[in-house]
């Protein structure tokens, strides 16, 4: 076999060293021992692994391919780039991804900037900090669904507690989801609102895993809070927030609830994105070979953005 | 950290504005849920009002929202069984042995998280339609074992690594099988994980709408895909009831969510912060 495939147990980097010493003194029989586990291993980690091989077999790759395939053939059944080129010419594409860049960047920025300022806030907290992370958290935990809705509900404009307090204080209120022009800020303002609470977790996490004795440091040194955050803080949590960022990136990108809850994709075109247009493609004017061509366009943009996130929390955990 | 009290100030009133922008639209369902039809719809809308349970009443007695409870609980339970089931061993295999493909595995179970579900949905209802699993509990918590397969592989991962190696030598060199190591040694310590993942998987089987969207319509239905059909008509939105049937489907799982959040925490970012 050209291939090595014996299934050695991996060592952490600490171990080597005591290894080499142990092989250097091992006996004869424990040798032995040694290979019978090596076929054990491989056994072991084949009766491991293939229940979930399957179950993704079935979920994930024979849909995976149906819809690559789907995307490049033409509707006589040959092979084409026909729908690629009809996604692209169809009205209001530029516009839609216009959108979804728009959306996806606008709430993953909003909701990051967010998240930070409040977890760094939390650093300057003595009291209290169970009893915020607590409430912040719960936007989170709101179904989306219900969440969209109840925005709807503030936000309506002729009933709506949000624009009927606005009058209070003299200001006439947009139309928010229905009116052309604002409906893209306010469903991107809902989904921030939604997941800021990831960012903060996470980010906050992220400030009660450092050490302490740099900051002290920089602080004495006589670095101002600024120079401190800038120079010290974020280098040390810059995997922390890079994944962070790219999660919520994704997230963005996928987004599908509230948009569709809140506008449906409008009013018009105002607040339709890649998915929601793959949505409608499928579900409103049956037109799979549309959504299969958006679905391989979402799918390389995913493996990109996958990569990226994998290779940064593998780091962190090895 | 050692702080002014400028800074504390600053920081204070910043937690405090944004505790109370979170919180205003989940006060204002609690506020709306209390009210008659009338005064729910009442402008300028209406702070003070005698409050009345009549929409939980109403909510918990009607088939609708009891059959999508029940949906959303069958599911989410069935469908974290299953991602548990199959996830956790396939973790501790990404943690402890070495197989070539390892890492592209490690990732493709990642991407199934990034993946927008509009993608495959298609095929799927194809495939369901041909053996019959179209609006059937199967049917879903199938589909919403993908939401939860990527936390539980990787957040376990992460879990297994943290263990020391030894436990599980010293049980082999014992003369346990490796799988009764895993089953008796390595599970037992792993339950603050189980606990982080089984929770989140819960969580995103209860909260999602997609799946439940495409894949159901008349004898399996679930609480998202429920609210968000049932209160919203063409013309007129019951607001009361329906913000008494949200605050009444998310209140268990808000409350499960300020209960873990400790665990939470290392779920989201998929084992990237311990």
């Amino acid at each position: 076999m050209a291939k090595d495939l014996s299934l050695k147990m991996t060592t952490s980097a600490s171990e080597p060293r005591e290894r080499s010493v142990a092989q250097f003194f091992r006996p004869r029989h424990f040798a032995r021992h040694r290979s019978s586990a090596s076929r054990d291993m491989r056994r072991f980690a084949l009766i491991l692994t293939l229940p979930l091989t399957v179950v993704l077999l079935a979920l994930l790759i024979y849909p995976l391919i149906y819809t690559i395939i789907l995307a490049f053939t033409s509707d006589k059944g040959g092979a084409s780039l026909g729908n690629f080129i009809a996604i692209v010419t169809a009205s209001g594409f530029a516009q839609v991804v216009t959108n979804t860049l728009i959306f996806t960047c606008a709430s993953t920025a909003i909701s990051f900037l967010f998240g930070f300022s409040l977890a760094y806030a939390m650093e300057f907290v003595g009291a209290g900090r169970r009893f915020f992370s607590s409430i912040l958290i719960l936007p989170m935990a709101l179904m989306p669904v219900v969440s969209g809705l109840t925005w709807s509900m503030m936000l309506n404009p002729a009933l709506g507690v949000v624009n009927a307090l606005l009058r209070v204080v003299g200001v006439h209120g947009p139309g928010w989801a229905t009116q052309a022009d604002t409906a893209l800020a306010t469903v991107i303002l809902i989904d921030a609102w939604q997941w800021t609470p990831f960012c903060f977790l996470i980010i906050h996490a992220g400030f009660q895993s450092l050490a302490r004795e740099p900051l002290e440091a920089a602080l004495i040194d006589g670095a101002t809070r600024w120079q401190t955050l800038r120079m010290v803080i974020i280098p040390l949590l810059r995997n922390i927030l890079l994944v962070t960022l790219l999660f919520r990136m994704m997230d963005a990108f996928k987004a599908f609830d509230t948009i569709f809850v809140v506008t449906k994709g409008g009013p018009g075109r105002a607040t339709e994105t890649l998915v929601i247009r793959a949505f409608m493609q499928a579900f409103q004017f049956y037109e799979p070979r549309t959504t299969a061509a958006i679905g391989v366009l979402l799918l390389i943009a995913t493996m990109l953005a996958t990569r990226r996130i994998g290779d940064l929390i593998g780091q962190e955990v090895e | 950290m050692h702080s002014t009290p400028f800074a504390r100030l600053v920081a204070y009133t910043w937690l405090w504005l944004c505790t109370l922008v979170f919180l205003s639209p989940i006060a204002w369902m609690v506020l709306q849920s209390l009210k008659t039809p009338i005064e729910a719809i009442a402008f300028p809308p209406r702070f003070i009002f005698s409050p009345t349970l009549a929409n939980y009443g109403a909510v918990l007695s009607s088939d609708g929202f009891r059959s999508a409870l029940l949906g959303s609980l069958i599911i989410g339970m069935g469908s974290v069984a299953i991602a548990l089931a199959t996830g956790v061993p396939f973790a501790y295999a990404l943690a402890r042995c070495d197989f070539p493909g390892r890492k592209e595995l490690g990732h493709f179970i990642l991407s199934t998280k990034m993946l927008p579900a509009i993608v495959i949905i298609v095929p799927f209802i194809q495939v369901y339609r041909h053996i019959g699993l179209l609006d059937t509990y199967v049917g879903v918590v199938i589909a919403h074992v993908l939401l939860s397969l990527a936390v539980v592989v990787w957040v376990m991962r992460g879990f297994f690594q943290a263990l020391p190696r030894e436990l599980e030598e010293a049980a082999v060199i014992d003369g346990a099988s490796r799988l009764r190591a895993f089953g008796v040694i390595i599970l037992p310590l792993a339950v603050p994980g189980l606990i982080t993942v089984a929770a989140l998987g819960f969580i995103l089987s209860w909260n999602d709408l997609f799946f439940a969207l495409t894949l159901t319509s008349l004898n399996v239905t679930t609480l998202p895909a429920f609210l968000g059909t049932q209160y919203v008509g063409f013309l007129a939105v019951d607001w009361g009831k329906l913000s008494a049937a949200g605050l009444l489907a998310t209140l268990p799982i808000m409350l499960l969510a300020v209960g873990l959040q400790r665990f939470l925490i290392r779920g989201l970012a998929l084992g990237a912060v311990k």
